[in-house]
């Protein structure tokens, strides 16, 4: 076990290093950089130049690759170019705080309902259960998050005048924000096991479990289930990355202080460093995450063996 | 005369399917006495898994099972939930399956799946329950069951499972035990030895067993009586003796000439293929395939003829006219 743990991260640190060098000569390629924006039209070509030198940007890139690199094994992601005196890392840290929040949430709102849901579909397959679960989880996969953003705001906050449009000052702001980000993925999770449901019941197995006279409560929601919930167990590694670190169009439309809209701006403004930072800070999450899964999949299933 | 624990009378079994109605078991009455061993054989699809399904409440949601009466042990089951069966399932009434391969959940271990049924129908606590397990397991012939008991059934060979799965179907001690081809999916000596186990488990238990499998052989080394099916109907029922030696159906002739005897002699095959369960014949459903076939068989279902105390055959070579016209039917 540890064994394999050692060697996951062994693995884990080399695709980072594989998605910073791929990171980092990609963004040096795309044509502009941090200070040639029309923003910076008027200045003089001299303290433009002056600028460059002090962030480094004139040197070969191969040199910006080496000393960045350096910086890293510090601990250090850098300083962002376009926001004064901020660091990289304290972007994250102000960041990060208010997106896992309301990723977490999103997170356990989408499983408590997707695999209930889920489970219903496909005991009650063909029924109206099925079909208004699958009415739904279309409608979630299909539906764009800003569409749902802007409808959901429009209905509650400007005609209901329920909930606060924007900010996290009170429960009440939390709860569009995290209706919205959970429901695409209530919709994925709920098709995930509906489908992964239908298929173990249909396994001889579950027919031994009724013939030991198992009530039909305990075989669904106690041996179908332990056997159908694998795939979501899957999917749950690169979700809840995903989630924790926040989208860019949630934290926009609510004016989330989150991490999303960090890195969208980053990327428009060629902000070589928070791009970079916030790449690597992603991806180590990602390789976490699916880490946590492979060790918690093999405890669920026994036929997975991680000693190896 | 022993007591009848299980009785069926006229079981008709039907699925609902995209092509229509399909009429697997059309009518079937039968019974089990106590601690006796009765054999159900038959083809691929000729009703004999249903019809034990279907008592059980065991079928898939499109199917749809009558009954004018099922008693086990003195109670009537035809019209009873499927939740009160729940409660008979496992605790009266074990079941093993084909596959042991596939019979047993992959995700759990020995222990969670035999204790389960004895937690609830015996009421005992985890340790007892436990306890119980591990003699089942011993009883079944499990080498080092203390080790098994914690492992999952992908790290035991296809003849341990189905020693676990007769171990899980026998915890509870119930009246009855029905094996659904329980040797099929084995290569030949764990097979025999498999059929051994379910031979000493009957005698150590006093259990019913209704095995139910294509294999004649299989059947004879372990049943006394026979019932044979075909396209949803009993064709033939006897002890194991007169079914070899006073054959009362072509049919049931046809399935002992297919049989390997070993003497050299040529196999003789069915010809033919069953009837199509979605339109059965309104005669015998074997007439289409049947040497001795006459008019009157495509016609009409023929009635049960005695042949003796508890041998019948569903054939109109029986019926006294015919034999007076063309003799008692030589049939092997």
């Amino acid at each position: 076990m540890v064994r394999y743990i050692i060697k996951r991260i062994v693995a884990g640190f080399l695709s980072l290093l594989m998605l910073i060098t791929l990171t980092f000569f990609l963004m040096h390629a795309i044509p502009g950089g941090p200070f040639s924006s029309d923003k910076y039209r008027k200045t003089p070509q001299a303290v433009l130049e002056q600028i460059q030198d002090q962030y480094g940007l004139n040197e070969p890139v191969y040199v910006q690759y080496i000393s960045y690199l350096q910086n890293l094994a510090k601990g250090n992601l850098g300083v962002s170019f376009t926001k004064l005196n901020y660091s990289v890392n304290d972007l994250i840290s102000n960041g990060m705080p208010a997106s896992a929040k309301i990723g977490f949430l999103a997170i356990l709102l989408a499983l408590l309902i997707g695999i209930p849901l889920g489970t219903t579909a496909a005991v009650r397959r063909g029924h109206l259960a099925d079909g208004v679960s699958m009415v739904i989880a279309t409608v979630g996969v299909s539906v764009p998050s800003f569409v749902l953003c802007v409808l959901t705001m429009y209905l509650f906050c400007d005609r209901l005048k329920l909930l606060p449009t924007y900010g996290l000052s009170s429960w009440k702001c939390y709860i569009l924000p995290v209706g919205c980000m959970a429901f695409g993925q209530i919709a994925y999770i709920t098709r995930l096991m509906r489908s992964s449901m239908l298929e173990t019941l249909r396994q001889d197995f579950i027919r031994t479990e009724r013939s030991k006279g198992i009530p039909e409560l305990a075989v669904i929601g106690k041996y179908a289930l332990k056997n159908s919930i694998l795939p979501v167990i899957t999917y749950m590694g690169p979700m809840v990355a995903t989630l924790l670190t926040g989208t860019f169009i949630i934290e926009k439309v609510f004016s989330i202080p989150g991490l999303g809209r960090y890195f969208v701006n980053a990327i428009g403004d060629r902000d070589y460093a928070v791009t970079l930072g916030l790449t690597i800070f992603v991806g180590a999450l990602i390789i976490i995450c699916n880490l946590i899964v492979d060790i918690i999949y093999a405890f669920v299933d026994p036929r997975v063996k991680i000693d190896r | 005369m022993a007591e009848k624990i299980l009785e069926v009378k006229n079981l008709r079994t039907t699925f609902q399917t995209l092509a229509g109605e399909v009429k697997a078991v059309r009518g079937t009455s039968f019974y089990v006495e106590s601690g006796e061993s009765l054999g159900i054989v038959g083809e691929s699809g000729c009703g004999k898994s249903v019809t034990m399904l279907s008592i059980l409440h065991l079928l898939d949601e499109n199917a749809r099972a009558e009954a004018d009466a099922i008693n086990f042990v003195g109670q009537d089951i035809s019209r009873i939930t499927t939740k009160e069966m729940r409660k008979l399932n496992g605790y009266k009434i074990g079941m093993i399956f084909q596959d042991p391969m596939t019979s047993l959940n992959p995700v759990f271990s020995i222990e969670q799946q035999i204790c389960d049924p004895l937690m609830r129908h015996l009421k005992l606590n985890r340790p007892q329950a436990r306890k119980k397990a591990l003699e089942m397991l011993e009883t079944v012939g499990i080498p080092s069951p203390e080790s098994r008991l914690k492992q999952y059934p992908h790290e035991l060979s296809g003849g341990l499972r189905q020693r676990v799965m007769i171990a899980i179907a026998m915890c509870c001690n119930p009246r009855l035990l029905i094996a659904d081809e329980p040797t099929t999916a084995l290569d030949v000596t764990v097979q025999a030895q498999i059929l051994d186990l379910m031979k000493q488990m009957k005698e150590e238990y006093d259990t019913a067993v209704v095995l139910i499998s294509h294999d004649l052989g299989v059947i004879s080394s372990l049943c006394s009586r026979v019932i044979v099916m075909y396209g949803g109907v009993i064709v033939e029922e006897g002890l194991i003796d007169d079914l070899f030696y006073e054959t009362g159906h072509p049919y049931t002739a046809g399935l002992l000439r297919s049989i390997p005897r070993g003497d050299g002699e040529k196999l003789v095959p069915i010809d033919g293929t069953p009837p199509d369960l979605l339109n059965p014949p309104k005669g015998c459903p074997f007439a289409a395939r049947c040497s001795h076939a006459m008019k009157l068989c495509r016609e009409a279902m023929p009635p049960k003829y005695p042949m003796n105390e508890h041998h019948y055959s569903c054939c109109w070579l029986h019926h006294p006219s015919v034999i007076a016209k063309r003799g008692e039917a030589k049939l092997i």
